[in-house]
């Protein structure tokens, strides 16, 4: 079981970035994200819950997709946060993203949360065309906490779409702010539970000091889970103990949907928004390692989607003055996949990333 | 004070296994018995990337029991996680309903003293049931079996309205039945396919506020129940009148010493953090579906009792004897499209039925032969083939070694002796050896020819003709 952003806390080993060994590959998918980078690996697939396959995808110079939740099974997936996962491709370019979402989206009987609807093709979307296209930027994602670099990286990619003819404009996402934290209350709340199983009965660690149950389950649980587990554990039981339930995850319930409303407003207006996928590019190894709350701003651009429930896709467009890459994301509304395939293909096809860039596994 | 002085109230929590073939959330029979982990899958036994799909089975039985009990059902619904950690519980969580159940506000009607009573049912909600801990005989640890993980049931949480241990029993036995009715369970108490917690507090007559309640969970038979209840209720009232306070706590019933046990210490206080399950997507019941299951829902007893009255002219005690158990009124409508004497049939199964059964400790559901069979001796009797005396040895035959009651009769020799010259015979018999019942008959006491006839039927070990008999005695009296 591994969470947060940078692989630090896995159970086994930490994983390095491609681009700067020093450095952190993003997480939590950062060891798919990291192979495919380095050319280990031709695809990988990846989990996301707030953001586990885009932000490791922009930290290490990949294409990432968070598929709309629904658009493909959960069966097999471990579940963490069971409203919020979603398996989706790590590739190196746009089309073995759509190549390889053909292969995974659908509808499975066993998951009736996943969307009984027709198959699509998606590379009938790898189109080298966005004139018309309306995206939107909201400007709450190029503020405080945002590189200056990441924030010119993005003022570039507007200028590319204005120029292959899409009109982009500055929108606001206000409610956005609260995504964090009604993403820490549901994730948590909703791992605390998926995660009981773990208890050294059937499944998990079982401890070998034990005297009585209690015993079984308090060690196995204590000795077997990794810091940052447990620290989400605890969160997660207490905003569901009684007494608390309405102030933290009903409360949390509410201000989604409203996230929700808000996404719905802008998708009105936009078929697309922009953002960068990470307010950084990837930090050196133990430098948040510490400090848990700026671990949690690495994904503070991508948890939003997920409790939109929303498509995203990180593309990487630029390398900032340390030769580290950096990604914007695509965000469409539920099951626009296409729309997000065909912005970002006109722009991988009027750019060039990854021909003139490669990792250089220095450091 | 006294007891007399003290209401006992009490509530019942009605765990019931539905039948459907299915486990609730895979596709696991839900058959009892088996080797331990056989009828288990990945999915029941919370492998870690399973998800659970509901069976749509489940809802159509909860509905069907629902519109039974007088619910409203709940179009929108959905199923909630509570969260507690027990070896039986593999997922550390059971998928059950919290705020939202499938079916509210219903009730049932009960028979009492004082005439018919309504007791209302707050909920019923669907969930499923936990595995089992078999624990080992030679000390080697605790063993579990997850045949019964998924099974699905449904939990019916009835109103404090009931008022004695008797009430308690004849509201269960009326949940029981219209379950049995309606084909959702097969409510078999041993197998633990019923099973209810009993909630038990006393007050004082004539007050507004209830006392504080115990709990005494999974109670599988109307004995305990009720032995239960009287323990309880003594006790509360007994800790009350010596100046001390109930607590509210969850108890553990030991038949053997007739006496509860508190089970669990305050400290183990459970916060089982319900909230929806975020697998399973929310149970949407249009005004269709619910009214295709009303329009389908089969006979219910009140409705047979009717018909017994009206079309086969019962007198009340028998209509209300055969429909209080769906296996009884099954029983008597095969044996009545046999023998077509409705009369007969329902007073063998009140009087000999129902007191070999009682004999046993068994329920309507263990008789082991068949309406079928008690046609058929109906039928023997209207024949004369058999007397009714012989048909009750027939009776218990059967309950020990279930055939077709003319082959039972064959076999020990039991067929009715309805030849006149055998009888006459007899009859002349016992004349010589009674001379005494001779005279007194001819002085007038009618009494006589009872006893004759008995000696008669004793002689010929209950298989003479009675009819016949008491004829010819009366012939030969009077010569």
């Amino acid at each position: 079981m591994q969470c947060g952003s940078s692989t630090e806390t896995s159970s086994l080993f930490k994983t390095h970035n491609p681009w700067d060994l020093s450095r952190v590959p993003g997480g939590s998918s950062g060891g798919s994200a990291a192979a495919v980078s380095a050319d280990m690996a031709p695809w990988a697939l990846g989990s996301d819950t707030g953001g586990s396959i885009r932000q490791p995808a922009s930290l290490c110079g990949i294409v990432g997709l968070k598929p709309t939740y629904g658009l493909v099974s959960r069966f097999g997936l471990i579940a963490y946060a069971s409203s919020l996962d979603q398996i989706g491709p790590l590739t190196k370019d746009v089309t073995d993203s759509a190549m390889l979402l053909n292969l995974i989206a659908g509808y499975d009987e066993k998951d009736t949360t996943s969307m009984d609807m027709p198959k699509k093709d998606y590379t009938l979307s790898l189109v080298n065309d966005v004139k018309g296209m309306k995206i939107g930027v909201p400007k709450e994602y190029l503020g405080e906490g945002t590189s200056a670099e990441v924030k010119e990286a993005m003022m570039k990619v507007v200028k590319k779409y204005q120029e292959l003819g899409a009109t982009v404009e500055e929108c606001s996402l206000d409610v956005g702010q609260y995504a964090s934290a009604v993403y820490y209350i549901i994730a948590c709340a909703e791992a605390s539970s998926n995660l009981g199983r773990f208890d050294g009965i059937r499944y998990g660690y079982r401890t070998e000091n034990f005297e009585n149950l209690k015993d079984i389950y308090k060690n196995s649980r204590s000795e077997g889970f990794g810091a940052e587990v447990k620290r989400r554990i605890i969160l997660g039981t207490y905003v569901l103990s009684s007494g608390y339930y309405d102030a933290y995850y009903k409360k949390a319930q509410k201000v989604r949907t409203l996230i929700k409303n808000a996404y719905n407003e802008l998708f009105e207006k936009y078929d697309l928004l922009l953002t960068p996928t990470s307010p950084t590019t990837a930090f050196k190894i133990g430098e948040k390692m510490n400090n848990p709350l700026q671990m949690y701003m690495a994904d503070i651009c991508t948890v939003p989607v997920n409790i939109g429930g929303l498509p995203g896709m990180n593309v990487p467009c630029e390398l900032d003055a340390n030769g580290l890459p950096i990604g914007f994301q695509l965000i469409a509304k539920p099951f626009a996949e296409e729309t997000i395939f065909r912005a970002a293909y006109t722009y991988e096809q009027n750019t060039n990333f990854r021909a003139e860039h490669r990792p250089t596994f220095k450091g | 004070m006294s007891k007399e002085d003290y209401e006992i109230v009490i509530g019942l929590e009605v765990h019931c296994e539905l039948s459907t073939k299915t486990k609730i959330f895979c596709s696991c029979p839900t058959e009892f018995g088996g080797e331990p982990n056989t009828h288990c899958c990945p999915i029941c036994m919370a492998m870690p990337g399973t998800l659970p799909v509901l069976n749509e089975k489940v809802v159509e039985y909860a509905v069907k029991a629902g519109l039974a009990t007088n619910c409203t059902i709940s179009q929108n619904s959905k199923n909630d996680r509570k969260n507690y950690f027990y070896p039986d519980l593999p997922k550390a969580y059971q998928i059950s309903q919290y705020d939202m159940p499938l079916c509210e506000h219903g009730y049932v009607t009960i028979e009492t003293e004082d005439g018919e009573k309504k007791i209302r049912l707050l909920r019923i909600h669907i969930e499923e049931d936990a595995g089992k801990l078999n624990h080992d005989d030679y000390g080697r640890g605790t063993f579990v079996d997850l045949n019964r993980a998924g099974v699905p049931l449904i939990e019916c949480v009835s109103e404090p309205d009931l008022r004695s241990p008797q009430e308690a029993e004849a509201y269960l036995r009326k949940l029981k039945s219209i379950f049995e009715y309606i084909e959702v369970s097969d409510c078999k108490m041993q197998e633990g396919s019923l099973r209810a917690d009993v909630n038990v507090s006393v007050r004082k007559k004539g007050s507004n506020e209830f006392g504080t309640r115990t709990e005494c969970k999974n109670m599988n038979s109307f004995r305990s129940i009720v032995r239960e209840i009287e323990y309880e209720a003594n006790r509360q009232i007994e800790v009350l009148e010596n100046g001390g306070v109930v607590e509210q706590e969850t108890l553990r019933w030991d038949d053997v010493s007739g006496r509860t046990f508190p089970m669990r210490d305050k400290e183990d206080a459970q916060d089982y953090r319900y909230f929806p399950d975020p697998d399973l997507v929310a149970i949407k019941l249009s005004d269709e579906y619910i009214e295709n299951i009303r329009q389908n829902l089969p006979e219910l007893p009140e409705s047979r009792k009717k018909r017994y009255l009206e079309e086969y002219l019962l007198i009340p005690k028998a209509a209300n004897f055969v429909t209080s158990s769906k296996y009884y009124s099954d029983m008597f409508e095969e044996a009545i499209k046999i023998c077509n004497n409705p009369k007969t049939a329902s007073n063998l199964m009140m009087s000999e039925i129902a007191r070999i059964l009682n004999e046993k400790e068994e329920e309507p559901e263990n008789i082991p032969f068949t309406g079928k069979e008690l046609g058929e001796l109906v039928q023997l009797i209207d024949k004369g083939t058999i007397s009714s005396s012989i048909a009750k040895k027939v009776l218990e035959e059967l309950f020990v070694n279930p055939k077709a009651p003319s082959e039972i009769i064959e076999e020990k020799g039991w067929v009715q002796i309805s030849d006149e010259g055998a009888i006459k015979e007899v009859v002349m018999k016992i004349l010589e050896v009674n001379p005494q019942s001779i005279a007194d008959f001819k002085a007038g006491k009618d009494k006589a020819l009872g006893f004759l006839v008995g000696q008669a039927m004793k002689e010929t070990k209950g298989k003479a003709n009675p009819q016949m008999l008491n004829k010819m005695f009366i012939e030969e009296l009077k010569k």
